[in-house]
């Protein structure tokens, strides 16, 4: 809502030298077409063509046959390629002859432009698809430390928008500024070969133009300054009250709202009304140059003609040509200000991929059998400055299952996060079978385990991709028995399209129960050697919870697991408890030893299923 | 609304403008004639012989021609495109006047990246439309009217034999314009399609890392991602083919302007000066040509976009004041609830609240309690229509809420919601959200209340100091007593607080719920809460189950019957002990209920 805090504000360069080295890479596969899109651009002054083809035409109709002579006239003698291509062959006149090269003229001009659009275009998207893959294997390395401050609808942003801003670069920008500044410059040098005077004649206005573009451009420039930071600013405030419009509509805020809102619309707009202002006597100066060049091209060539110095078609040359010579300067505003904000994107995506990620694995993963036997030595953890584990020992054997127990915030799933190296940055070893897990590469490792999550997350896309999470060596059989087994067929039986069923965003079609056995079919089809299961406890409804308890004594079986315990025939299930206080294990032993103890878990234990028993009494 | 409808609707707003810009472009295509005409008459007095004079004046006619048109093309493209970016204000103002009448519900369907797309690109499309659109639907018809009418003038013949490339101009718009407008939606869709994929890649970045699924992922990634370079490439296609196409008019009027005019000047039908004027046509109409080619995309562009827009503004308002309202001012604060039963529409299947009933006389406190999922926050939010309510369910002073202006309602409570948002402005701003006007003192004085005021002064700026990425991260508690400062501030006839003290630790409630005894006074007030402390000495509390009230009473009257309630008030006292450390054992139930027993 203050109009101070976005990061859209960031105002780039037109052209950063060390923006456009970092871009090169994207570009590089692409060089050939690159090559050819600069190669084309000399090809465009086959635009330039009909000017003296209808020059040399007006000649003719002015009452030379000749060529040769028509050159002369025109003061177009000295341009021997083009007398050699108005000498019409044999049997065809003159004026057919040149309606024939116009009509190859433009045939060609337009295939070229179809060329030049295609080669961009493919320049521009190929590049960028690039770059949008690389992001995203590079997020997909961050730490997940990263996600815990990094907002996702930003992360969409850089993906998104910020790679469809840089891809203007190609089909708006550089390539395109590039080829007006070159036919601007041929025209130029054309004209004065032709005729210097008259030349100097038509030109006569171009500085006066050139300088007020300058000027008017920086004033452009100043605004579009504005314009970017008002978008910005358009842009937060919308952000901000649809997030919080609970909030906005709880505390009847609207009206006042809207009139924050409406302010910096209303600046917006005027913004604009500034920078249209500047941009429409830029475009009526251009049209008043326009036709005051053509008018002394006419005026002063009249007095040559009359010296019998040039030919008529002469005079319509130069005012073919100095109407293209126009044309760019109204665009060069637009092209400025395309460059300014890709730059800027630019640099938000490279500020992106500077991000460190992950350390590197020590090796490449291999397929290795493993036991399953777990244990932690003195591991010390905090997220941030408070710790979360202090000094954690214990030793899970291989197929032994474990339950962790303790009062919420007492590190439990931290320990889970640790084990399966989501986060890093601990004290102390942990040990896979007697290895480090840090020497273990972290696919491998987590090739091993399967985690359920207390919130379950699906996908979108069909329930099949859910339960094998797109693992193609997990055969359809498999998923089937996997769900079987979690007792997701029932669920399946009754949707039409059985596992093809389309899950919706964030799963919502499906309830809190039914997402919890999802979870498990997930986990069964990985085959894991080792489960860590972070139990849910959102009520389901008693049949459902049958289902769940039977579903997870399966998924237990024959492997090393360590579950996060809220239920009571989970604890049941289990060999021994480890019990956790404020990140250190206080208490170990198997159910009853612990109750006997009459320590921290057996008041844990009454504290966690007197609601249980009370209600089931 | 169909996409035309709306626009017209727009458009008629600034009518007046809009004529005027219109005229002037009118204007400044008629008077775009002059040219070839004064080029002509140069030319004709070059071809009766040089005489300077003459053709000075010629050329004098044609400097004043390019005056007046330089000055029409100004104050057109001025008037018309000044007036398009009043008409995206407009739009751009009531989207955001629209989005604040829609409900949670629709908030809960559409994502916000995409509602923010609707307000900045299909608005800028729109725009576009109508500003750089408009000019030449206005200006192209003139144009070549004026242009053909001359030419047809100086020799019918010619001109009609120029004319015959022009009508090849609807095929290709047909042929080309729509399938832009299909690969423009493609792509647009596809870019969406992408978008949702890294939104969800990120939002379950847990789920992926656990089950290295990085790898598949980056290959569905890669799926789309090609996808979309296919409907780039696709589009840049029919877009390139189409100019190549729209280029091959004039020259192809060239083309016959110098073979057909040329015999005829050869046969002595049209002068050489006729020939110049001609070809000074179709120059200056090339340009002009292959803007039709820009103004087909525009226009399809302008269509999605409103469309798009349509989609959002057509949305009727599930919660808004209705034909029978009835005109109150401030309400008083008296709730009742008979027989509610509500269901979310499409995620669940078991209703969340059902038969729930309910009765809070001025100034009472109601205390609501259960697990998670039983419907408590359903219950509150329901009161200030946050929620659709059904018909003669919800009476506040005896008057069904959906008859009660919404203005006024709202305006009466003030409530604490569970998630505790805040905006990314300052502390302050925060605390004054529902009071604007506020002084220092007042919010001061709300965040002592809420047992934050030392906290927010010992932060650097004190009560200027950022919330949110930028700013300073607050703690849970933090921002849920800021969110209480919030409501505090404000004088409301009801307050509500939807497990408003979840991160709260024990000692800090304690404080708050003192200073809350005071506010409560003369007021009623709702109080959701996990921990029983926050509701034990409501006038009546209600326990929720799976949506049904399974239990209600004073604190006193719950605990003895020794249902659901008390079990909970039990685990709390244990869960108080173990928070103190408590290493005491609890006198109550000397034994722990042997295992299973509790199961089946």
């Amino acid at each position: 809502m203050h109009p101070g805090f976005h990061d859209e504000e960031v105002i780039g360069k037109v052209l950063d030298r060390q923006l456009i080295r970092r871009l090169w890479p994207f570009i590089r596969p692409q060089r050939a077409l690159l090559l050819l899109t600069f190669l084309l651009i000399p090809l465009r002054v086959l635009e330039l063509l009909p000017g003296p083809l209808v020059g040399v035409g007006l000649n003719a109709l002015a009452g030379t046959e000749n060529a040769a002579e028509l050159g002369g006239l025109a003061g177009l003698a000295d341009v021997e390629w083009l007398v050699w291509l108005v000498s019409p062959p044999s049997g065809i006149s003159l004026l057919l002859w040149l309606a024939l090269l116009l009509l190859g003229a433009a045939l060609a001009t337009s295939a070229l432009d179809v060329v030049r659009a295609l080669s961009m275009a493919v320049l521009g998207q190929r590049s960028m698809r690039g770059a949008r893959s690389e992001l995203f294997d590079h997020v997909q390395r961050l730490p997940m430390r990263f996600f815990d401050r990094y907002p996702v609808g930003r992360l969409v942003t850089r993906l998104t928008n910020d790679i469809e801003t840089v891809s203007e670069i190609f089909t708006a920008g550089v390539i395109t500024l590039v080829t007006d500044l070159f036919l601007m410059l041929v025209l130029a040098v054309a004209l004065f070969t032709l005729h210097a005077k008259l030349a100097l004649v038509a030109m006569a206005v171009v500085p006066v133009l050139m300088l007020a573009a300058i000027v008017l451009r920086w004033k452009v420039r100043m605004v579009f300054r504005q314009v970017r930071v008002l978008i910005a600013r358009i842009n937060a405030h919308l952000q901000e009250t649809i997030s919080g419009m609970k909030v906005v509509q709880l505390f009847a805020r609207e009206a006042r709202n809207l009139e924050e809102f409406d302010s910096v619309n209303a600046e917006h707009r005027d913004a604009w009304f500034r920078s249209i202002r500047y941009d429409a006597v830029l475009s009526g100066m251009l049209e008043l140059a326009q036709n005051l060049t053509t008018a002394f091209i006419l005026w002063y060539g009249a007095s040559l003609i009359g010296a019998g110095e040039v030919a008529f078609g002469l005079l319509y040359v130069f005012v073919d040509w100095m109407r293209r010579f126009f044309q760019p300067i109204q665009e060069l505003a637009t092209r400025y200000s395309v460059m300014q904000s890709s730059m800027a994107s630019c640099e938000r995506i490279f500020q992106l991929l500077d991000t460190p990620t992950e350390s590197a694995d020590a090796r490449a993963p291999e397929v290795r059998a493993v036991r399953g036997a777990v244990e932690f030595r003195n591991v010390s953890f905090a997220y941030g400055e408070e710790p979360v584990l202090r000094n954690v020992s214990f030793r899970v054997g291989a197929g032994e299952r474990v339950a962790l127990v303790g009062p919420t915030g007492s590190g439990k799933t931290t320990l889970l996060k640790l084990l399966a190296r989501l986060y890093e940055g601990w004290d102390g070893e942990i040990l896979l079978d007697g290895v480090d897990v840090r020497e273990i590469p972290r696919e491998e490792l987590r090739r091993h385990l399967a985690f359920v999550l207390q919130d379950v997350y699906l996908f979108s896309g069909d329930l099949r991709y859910n339960i094998d999470l797109g693992r193609d060596d997990i055969s359809e059989t498999d998923m089937r028995r996997a769900a079987r087994t979690a007792h997701v067929d029932r669920l399946v039986e009754r949707l039409p399209e059985a596992y093809a069923t389309q899950v919706r965003e964030r799963g919502v079609n499906f309830s809190a129960g039914e997402r919890q056995l999802l979870s498990f079919a997930r986990a069964l089809a990985q085959r894991p050697d080792i489960l860590l299961l972070d139990e849910a406890t959102a009520n389901v409804d008693s049949e459902t919870e049958a289902l769940v308890q039977d579903a997870l004594h399966h998924l237990m079986e024959d492997k090393t697991s360590i579950v996060i315990a809220h239920r009571l025939s989970t604890i049941q299930d289990v060999d021994r408890i480890f019990v956790l206080h404020q990140g250190e294990l206080c208490e170990r032993g198997t159910h009853e030893e612990l109750l006997a103890l009459r320590g921290l878990y057996w008041r844990l234990y009454r504290l966690q299923y007197t609601l249980q028993d009370q209600s089931a009494a | 609304m169909s996409p035309v409808a709306r626009l017209l609707s727009y458009v008629r707003r600034v009518r007046r403008r809009y004529v005027v810009g219109a005229i002037l472009t009118a204007l400044y295509a008629i008077a775009f004639q002059l040219v070839p005409l004064s080029v002509r008459n140069v030319w004709v007095e070059i071809e009766a012989g040089v005489d300077m004079r003459a053709i000075g004046l010629a050329a004098a006619l044609l400097v004043a021609s390019a005056g007046l048109l330089g000055i029409l093309r100004l104050l057109s493209r001025m008037s018309l495109f000044q007036t398009a970016r009043e008409i995206e204000y407009g739009i751009r103002n009531d989207l955001f006047v629209h989005l604040q009448r829609l409900p949670q519900s629709f908030f809960g369907q559409h994502r916000t990246g995409d509602l923010m797309s609707r307000a900045v690109n299909d608005i800028n499309s729109v725009r576009m439309f109508l500003g750089m659109g408009f000019m030449n639907v206005v200006q192209l018809p003139v144009l070549y009217l004026g242009a053909f009418g001359v030419m047809f003038w100086i020799d019918w013949v010619l001109a009609t034999l120029v004319m015959l490339p022009y009508p090849l101009f609807v095929v290709i718009a047909r042929v080309f314009g729509r399938r832009m407008h299909a690969a423009a939606l493609a792509a647009q869709e596809q870019l969406g399609a992408l978008s949702a994929r890294v939104q969800e890649n990120a939002s379950g970045v847990l789920v992926v890392r656990a089950y290295a699924m990085e790898d598949r992922e980056s290959a569905r990634f890669g799926r789309d991602n090609r996808r979309l370079y296919h409907r780039h490439v696709e589009l840049a296609m029919i877009q390139a083919w189409m100019g190549a196409t729209i280029r091959m008019l004039p020259a192809l009027a060239m083309i016959m302007v110098l073979f057909a005019g040329g015999r005829r000047v050869q046969a002595g039908l049209v002068a050489q000066a006729d020939l110049w004027a001609f070809f000074t046509y179709i120059f200056m109409l090339t340009f002009p040509t292959f803007m039709l080619g820009w103004v087909i995309a525009l226009a399809q562009r302008g269509l999605a976009g409103l469309q798009r827009l349509g989609e959002v503004l057509d949305v009727v308002p599930s919660i808004a004041d209705r034909p029978d309202v009835e005109p109150i001012e401030r309400v008083e604060g008296r709730v009742e609830v008979r027989d509610l039963d509500f269901s979310y529409s499409d995620a669940e299947r078991r209703p969340a609240l059902s038969a729930v009933h309910l009765s809070a006389e001025l100034g009472q406190t109601i205390g609501i309690v259960g697990p998670i999922g039983s419907g408590k926050s359903t219950l509150v939010n329901l009161i200030p229509r946050v929620l659709e309510v059904p018909d003669g369910a919800i009476f506040v002073d005896g008057v069904d809420v959906n008859r009660l202006p919404l203005q006024a309602l709202r305006s009466s409570i003030a409530m604490v919601p569970q998630e505790s948002f805040l905006f990314s402005t300052t502390i302050a701003e925060n605390i004054r959200f529902g009071c604007p006007d506020a002084s220092l003192e007042e919010v001061r004085d709300a965040a002592r209340r809420a047992y934050i005021l030392e906290e927010i002064e010992a932060f650097p700026h004190g009560f200027e100091t950022f919330v949110g990425e930028r700013g300073i991260t607050l703690s849970g508690g933090q921002r849920q007593r800021i969110a209480l400062a919030r409501a505090l501030i404000l004088d409301p006839a009801m307050l509500i607080l939807d497990d408003a003290l979840s991160s709260v630790d024990a000692q800090t409630e304690e404080g708050i719920l003192k200073s809350l005894r005071a506010a409560r006074a003369g007021r009623t007030c709702f109080i959701v809460a996990h921990r029983l402390s926050a509701v034990r000495d409501a006038h009546h509390i209600l326990v929720l189950d799976l949506g049904c009230v399974v239990e209600e009473g004073t604190h006193e009257e719950l605990v003895r019957k020794g249902g659901i309630y008390a079990g909970i008030h039990r685990q709390q006292q244990l869960e108080a002990e173990i928070e103190a450390g408590a290493r005491k054992l609890p006198d109550a139930a000397a034994s722990p209920p042997p295992l299973g027993a509790g199961g089946e």
